[in-house]
């Protein structure tokens, strides 16, 4: 691989010199960024007063840290159900506890949190008074998923012994806002970073018919192979740069707004159905990492496409077709089993926050 | 040193763009002339590994010319070659030479020697979407002479160039055909008489013509023309 990192080197040149890289990333960028920081800015009117979106959500931090290190059980619940009785100000520590979990844990049954009490909402979904509310709601809304699924009876088998053996149960409660975005962005994220380079890659082996280098490239000694594994190396370098530099501007905004707090807090305090047994900051990590993954097979499907078709605006369009829009517009519905969970292992799909409840297995993981 | 064309031959579904031409080409200059669509460009293209024959072999020494060995010592100026907008003049040339397998050392030697035959030096650091047609032209004929061909292609290697220069030029590639096996394509009549030692003419993807050309052989472009009012 004679001049392999020199040809590396200009294939990278090449990429960074296009006017459209730089407005690409930046764009992306900023966009991600302003995603961050747009609660500094926004504002609305409370009482009179003008208050920004991030001095709202402070407000709400401070009461929120109130519950941190609690136990999600019953206690917390009868504590939040007086709370609720009593005024709106001794409400706001439990407001994303009610919204975000028990709300979500009572679905659509309304008539359990009219009770207005623990033992009420338990009567209501009919749950026994020795169980734990939010555990048994829980568990009710879960195998409801694991019917609307069409899981088979081994990965049913597969998902009640993790049930039963949860470690973190019951969830200790912290404030989680910052984290939560984090995670949440992550989505924006990759379907911005697929369009970033579709948009910077597909001229990389395009160009080169399109200007008709290829006929100086193709009868040179290292213009088959080597130039091809540069190039394709650059691609993914430039892939792996430009994915890193989004998800910091993602990810950097939203934990200087709002802290790190919740780091440690299982995700189920906002997906409270979710099996999956991890921390918020696992969760991002792992997002993250599937996010570069992501990229990095999106970059690989660009640099083919832009040699298949030979054209940029054709490859262009075919990637953002293919690999960003259908898979956000079209759902194939569970009953589709194989062909609807081939769809949802799309990166974009992965991503997203609901696939936390997607309880699917493939083969492999159920033994 | 042995350039071996053996029934060679090119064919686009119906179309037959070069049919079963045989030839052995030694060091020296070859003037290959043709009207378009002769079948000049897809010979070329052929002879420098970019398109793969129908039918037929091109060996160099006994080295296929698919074979990395052979495209080693190749140089090639396609006629309406394209650039890279935003390199320079001399990165475009260290690009070429990376891809030539040139070391660092060689490749900058070789670049700057041939920024100054091209008389490129005073603008090698500008972008070469500022050059001119002419300038264009002359970093092509440096490209293909960074690695010493040995078998040297040229495709109108002369057009956009100055009269001045083209005489220049001229006189280069008759000084290149005394170590190169040197194929040159044009329609300028005058310069492959000139610096021609043999000529080679194409009609409707055959070889029409084969040897050298002397005065007594009466005029060349009389001869080239008489080809294409036949055709008429």
């Amino acid at each position: 691989m004679k001049n392999f990192w020199t040809l590396v080197r200009f294939e990278l040149k090449k990429i960074l010199s296009r006017k459209i890289t730089w407005i690409a990333v930046g764009i992306v960028f900023v966009i991600m960024l302003a995603f961050g920081f747009y609660r500094a800015f926004a504002s609305h009117e409370v009482n009179g007063v003008r208050v920004t979106a991030h001095e709202e959500e402070m407000q709400a931090k401070a009461e929120e840290k109130k519950l941190a290190g609690r136990l999600v059980n019953d206690e917390l619940l009868e504590d939040m159900f007086a709370a609720m009785a009593t005024d709106e100000e001794s409400f706001q520590p439990y407001r994303t506890l009610y919204n975000e979990l028990v709300r979500d844990l009572c679905g659509s049954n309304t008539l359990a949190l009219s009770r207005g009490s623990v033992e009420g909402a338990k009567e209501a979904l009919g749950i026994s008074p020795e169980e734990e509310f939010v555990y048994a709601a829980r568990r009710q809304q879960i195998e409801k998923k694991l019917k609307s699924q069409y899981l088979t009876e081994g990965e049913k088998e597969y998902w009640h012994n993790v049930l039963e053996t949860e470690e973190s149960v019951p969830w200790e409660y912290d404030y989680y806002q910052g984290v939560h975005f984090v995670w949440v962005a992550a989505y924006t994220a990759i379907v911005l970073i697929a369009l970033m380079l579709a948009v910077s890659l597909a001229n990389l082996f395009a160009d080169e018919h399109q200007k008709k280098t290829d006929q100086l490239v193709l009868c040179s000694r290292n213009g088959r192979k080597v130039l091809c594994m540069a190039k394709i190396t650059a691609g993914l370098l430039f892939t792996m740069g430009s994915t890193g530099l989004v998800l910091l501007a993602t990810a950097i905004p939203q934990l200087i707004m709002f802290g790190t707090d919740g780091w440690n807090a299982p995700i189920q305090l906002i997906v409270p159905n979710s099996m999956v047994q991890m921390t918020f900051g696992e969760m991002i990590l792992y997002t993250y990492v599937v996010a570069i993954l992501a990229a990095l097979l999106y970059g690989s499907i660009i640099l083919c496409c832009s040699e298949l078709f030979r054209n940029s605006t054709v490859a262009v369009m075919a990637v953002i077709v293919v690999l960003v829009l259908v898979p956000m517009m079209v759902i194939v519905p569970y009953e589709y089993r194989v062909l609807s969970q081939i769809f949802d292992l799309n990166p974009i799909n992965v991503i997203a926050i609901w696939s936390a409840t997607d309880f699917r297995l493939v083969p492999f993981f159920r033994g | 040193m042995e350039l071996v064309i053996d029934r060679v031959t090119k064919q686009y579904q119906n179309k037959i763009a070069v049919d079963r031409i045989s030839l052995t080409l030694k060091k020296g200059v070859y003037g290959l002339l043709g009207a378009n669509g002769a079948g000049k460009t897809t010979l070329m293209r052929m002879l420098c590994g970019i398109l793969k024959p129908t039918g037929g072999t091109i060996t160099l020494d006994g080295v296929d010319v698919s074979e990395e060995k052979y495209r080693a010592v190749l140089g090639y100026l396609p006629q309406d070659f394209g650039y890279y907008p935003e390199f320079t003049g001399m990165d475009f040339l260290l690009y070429m030479a990376a891809l030539k397998g040139l070391t660092k050392e060689q490749a900058k030697r070789k670049a700057k020697e041939l920024l100054e035959l091209v008389a490129l030096t005073d603008v090698a650091k500008k972008k070469i979407k500022t050059y001119s047609g002419g300038m264009k032209q002359r970093l092509g004929i440096a490209q293909a002479l960074l690695n010493d061909p040995e078998i040297l292609i040229l495709d109108e290697p002369t057009a956009g160039i100055d009269p001045k220069e083209r005489v220049r030029f001229r006189n280069l590639i008759g000084e290149l055909g005394k170590d190169s096996i040197v194929l040159l394509s044009t329609h300028i009549v005058s310069d492959i008489e000139r610096v021609a030692d043999e000529i080679l003419m194409m009609k409707d993807g055959q070889l029409i013509y084969q040897g050298p050309w002397d005065e007594a052989k009466g005029d060349l472009e009389e001869f080239y023309l008489e080809q294409f009012e036949e055709e008429k």
